[in-house]
């Protein structure tokens, strides 16, 4: 009875032994790679993209992400000195989209020294060769010549508006484009005007282009340049003036769904952003790195633009041509 | 009451719900306790994570607005132009703070700006009452001579008169030769993210705001800004190497951690156990004073229901009683009762019913004795009458000479005393042999003197007890059944000796003799109703006496054989008292 007694109480006491011991509460967060992460700027709708893709990729490889910008696309001087910042931190790699494309060297001598892994992001390097992630410029500037050869008659006048040389993926698309219509000659480029910076600039532009170069139509190298463009033909009632641009915003994607803007070549910010962060750490964790990844760009017209922006909507457009990238 | 049954029953029960009562909220306690925690550390963990998040973006902001500062052409030309003055004035500092101020594209993020002007030994300052400064010491401004990277540098604006904590970015201005021209800062006050980012009403907790260079910023403790973090924070928030984040129990305190990528500054709020668990312990001792009143209320229920319960008990335990006392006529009413203490009240009626009967059937057999004794008295007058008539005619025989018929009649007297007395079962075989003598002597007067009889008895047989009317029914049988009467040989045998304590008696004559199955028969069967018998007690009824009073002590054996006569052997305890019936034993 007495031995029986002990056992009860023995179990009980086990019980509540078991219920003391209480679930360890601690718990730690560590990534993987720390990634310095310096864009153009933040005050466009693409760069918002692009980040959102880098901070899904970062989250899902569990890779923390510091990430600074200038307060514009042509501040470098504001770039640089946050590159030279974000170089001296204690990061695994550095991603940048530069400001200037022609002024990089300094900052691969300086990734040198302290053995950092390198990538350019969106806009690609002139004056270095260093990895680039992004659209193929030069690619997008044939979608563009193909597409206007196919809508205009040959022959026909076609202007360019970019923005800043600076920038090698402007001048790229600009370069590719006036390269084929050269090239063929099919298509009359007379006259490219640069350093368009935004929407009035390129408004301004487009009426230069119409009224004074004749111009049938018009290729923007990006979608703020290219709304502005449209926004000068309509209001001079030039509506058979085509103009094509390159991005993937909203509001230019809406202007292409209502016919104010003819075409639009895709350029996801947020598939530049995704792939950019799995780039770095797949070089990080030692697989070779690659000179180009470019993402997928598509051209999109009245004909594709709302099976475009379901797609988008669903939430695979971005991920789907990553994943086909991959 | 505390012996009972019904009591120990109410407190096992009581003990058994109030130990598994127990045990259960026990377990849930520390259940619930545990992810009570887990979850305050869960939800405290996220939310550090937006206060981190948004103190970062203030801090980037800030930084953003010292490189757009630092990378402002118009501000650099303004430098030059303000130190290529031999003598500033007031108003040409409020020009260039005017400047400082104004920087192109977003508002700024910064609080103050600072330009420090090293070649002039000045402090420029967005703050209009603290416009200019000068005298400046080392360690007055420690962000001046150094870049700042990312992370912010924590400094007390001494010069304007208060002392307040500010977070500042600072960066160098050169002009076109390289020569450092300034240095510009942005800075914002501590308290600003205290009460934007940190500070909560119903907070409950304590925090730190923590700058990589391990200094507290902003704490919910004011004494506790200014010092390093392990005077205020325990060792345990320290961040392993590698880790972003922390966050778990330690102590008294469950304590979130979180490492800001940006600004590297490390916010850690840390809560007071007993705190959290207060409104779980409020819980407990309402469980308590609930269980307390449930269980008063369930043992006055258990009273109250256990009464009910036991009716049925209670009555038949008062029956019970009833009869114990005595009073047989009582029966415990079963109706309305449960099934199982309706049996019982059946069995313990049924129960009742059988001694009122056994009682009845005593009752009847002691009257039945008693009446039986009355006749028994009343026919002991009989004998006594016959006895003195059968004397008085042996003694009318003896007076008119026929002696013949007095010895007859004093014969008969002496059997007829013996067959009916009462004076005790035993008697010594002297006596016995005198009996048989008067049985012999009315027989042989009616067969005519065709047998006789011889004793051979020791006088230590002679003493000793046999039950009465023991050798009356052997010989009878062998003057009935043994002897020829046509012949004048018959002769009888009855010796008796005593050897080692017991009495051994032969009965032997010389008659005809008998079967095997003649002489089962005589032993077992009852004694026939032979009108020549004398006490219709049979040889059968001499072997049942036998072993009714002596048991396996006495045995009786019978040797016999068709025309060799019979012969009964007896052995039997030898006695010489005759207390008793069974005094007379050995």
């Amino acid at each position: 009875m007495k031995q029986r007694l002990l056992a009860g109480l023995a179990a009980v006491c086990l019980l509540l032994g078991l219920c003391a011991c209480g679930a360890d509460l601690r718990e730690e967060t560590t990534y993987a790679y720390t990634l310095g992460v310096v864009l153009k700027t933040m005050d466009a709708e693409h760069w918002k993209e692009l980040r959102s893709g880098m901070e899904h990729a970062a989250k899902e490889r569990g890779v923390r992400l510091i990430l600074q910008y200038p307060s514009n696309e042509l501040a470098a001087d504001e770039q640089e000195l946050i590159l030279r910042d974000m170089a001296m931190q204690d990061i695994d790699a550095l991603l940048f989209a530069p400001c200037d494309s022609n002024s990089t060297a300094w900052l691969a001598e300086l990734a040198a020294e302290q053995e950092l892994p390198l990538f350019t992001v969106d806009t690609p390097a002139a004056d270095i060769d260093l990895p680039y992630i992004g659209s193929n410029n030069r690619e997008i500037g044939r979608m563009a010549y193909e597409y206007l050869l196919d809508t205009l008659d040959p022959g026909s006048r076609v202007g360019i508006i970019m923005g800043t040389n600076s920038q090698m993926s402007l001048s790229e698309r600009a370069t590719s484009f006036h390269f084929y219509c050269t090239r063929d000659g099919l298509l009359t480029v007379p006259r490219i005007i640069s350093d368009c910076n935004d929407y009035g600039d390129a408004y301004q532009a487009a009426l230069e282009l119409i009224r004074t170069q004749k111009v049938s139509a018009i290729f923007c190298t990006s979608g703020v340049l290219g709304l502005g463009a449209v926004s000068a033909k309509e209001e001079i009632g030039r509506d058979d003036v085509r103009i094509i641009a390159v991005d993937t915003q909203q509001d230019a994607l809406n202007a292409v769904q209502t016919g104010r803007l003819d075409a639009l070549i895709s350029q996801s910010g947020y598939d530049i952003g995704y792939l950019s962060v799995l780039e770095a750490c797949g070089c990080l964790s030692g697989e070779p790195i690659r000179e180009r990844r470019y993402i997928t760009n598509e051209l999109l017209t009245i004909d594709n633009i709302d099976a475009f922006l379901a797609a988008q909507q669903g939430g695979a457009a971005g991920a789907d041509s990553v994943q086909a990238q991959k | 009451m505390w012996r009972s049954f019904r009591f120990r029953i109410f407190m096992a029960l009581l003990l058994v719900s109030l130990s598994s009562i127990s045990l259960l909220f026990a377990v849930n306690y520390r259940s619930a306790l545990e992810t009570l925690e887990q979850n305050y550390i869960r939800a405290s963990a996220e939310n550090i994570a937006v206060q981190v998040e948004q103190i970062d973006e203030t801090l980037s902001e800030l930084y953003r607005t010292t490189v757009r500062a630092a990378a402002d052409a118009d501000l650099l030309r303004a430098v030059d132009s303000y130190l290529s003055i031999d003598r500033t004035s007031t108003q040409d500092a409020i020009v260039l703070a005017e400047r400082l101020e104004s920087l192109p594209g977003e508002p700024l993020a910064a609080e103050i700006m600072y330009l420090y002007l090293p070649g002039k030994g000045q402090m420029i300052c967005s703050d209009e009452l603290h416009l200019l400064r000068t005298g400046l010491e080392a360690g007055h401004y420690p962000w001046i001579g150094s870049s700042s990277g990312f992370a912010p540098i924590l400094f007390r604006d001494t010069m304007s008169g208060s002392s307040r904590w500010l977070y500042g970015y600072s960066k160098p201005l050169y002009d076109e030769t390289g020569e450092l021209a300034a240095v510009v800062c942005a800075a914002l006050e501590v308290r600003t993210l205290h009460y934007t980012v940190l500070d909560r009403a119903d907070a409950g907790y304590d925090y730190y705001l923590i700058g990589a260079d391990g200094l507290i910023s902003a704490a919910s403790r004011n004494d506790a800004v200014g010092q390093t973090a392990g005077r205020a924070v325990p060792e345990a928030l320290a961040l392993p190497d590698g880790a972003e984040s922390v966050s778990g129990a330690e102590g008294d305190w469950l304590y979130s951690c979180l490492r800001a990528p940006f600004s590297g500054v490390r916010l850690v709020r840390l809560t007071d156990r007993s705190v959290l668990r207060g409104a779980l312990d409020d819980a407990r001792w309402q469980f308590f004073l609930l269980l307390a009143l449930i269980l008063s209320m369930a043992a006055v229920l258990a009273v109250f229901l256990g009464r009910w319960l036991y009716l049925p008990m209670d009555s038949l335990m008062e029956s019970m009683a009833r009869v114990g006392g005595g009073d047989l006529s009582h029966c415990p009413d079963d109706a309305g009762q449960p099934v199982e203490f309706r049996q019982l009240s059946r069995s313990f009626n049924r129960m009742i019913d059988e001694i009122n009967s056994l009682i009845g059937t005593l009752v009847d057999e002691r009257t039945a004795k008693a009446e039986a004794e009355l006749r028994a008295l009343e026919y002991q007058i009989k004998p006594h009458f016959m006895y003195n008539t059968l004397n008085s005619i042996k003694y009318a025989a003896i007076l008119q000479g026929s002696q013949t018929i007095a010895d007859q009649i004093g014969a008969f007297i002496a059997l007829l005393e013996a067959s009916i007395s009462k004076k005790g079962a035993f008697i010594p075989l002297s006596d016995e042999t005198e009996l048989l003598e008067s049985y012999a002597a009315l027989q042989r007067y009616r067969y005519l003197d065709c047998f006789t009889i011889d004793y051979d008895l020791t006088a230590e047989a002679r003493g000793c007890y046999v039950p009465r009317l023991l050798l009356q029914p052997l010989v009878e049988n062998a003057i009935l059944h043994g002897m020829d009467m046509k012949r004048s040989d018959n002769h009888i045998r009855i010796a008796a000796l005593v050897t080692d304590g017991s009495l051994w008696i032969t009965v032997q004559d010389n008659g005809k003799g008998m079967t095997a199955e003649q002489c089962s028969r005589l032993l077992n069967a009852r004694a026939e109703d032979d009108h020549r018998q004398f006490t219709g007690i049979g040889v059968a009824n001499v072997r049942e006496r036998l072993q009714l009073h002596y048991g396996a002590l006495a045995e009786i054996k019978l040797y016999s054989a068709p025309g060799k006569g019979t012969k009964f052997f007896l052995c039997l305890p030898a006695a010489y008292e005759a207390a008793g019936d069974k005094e007379g034993q050995a």
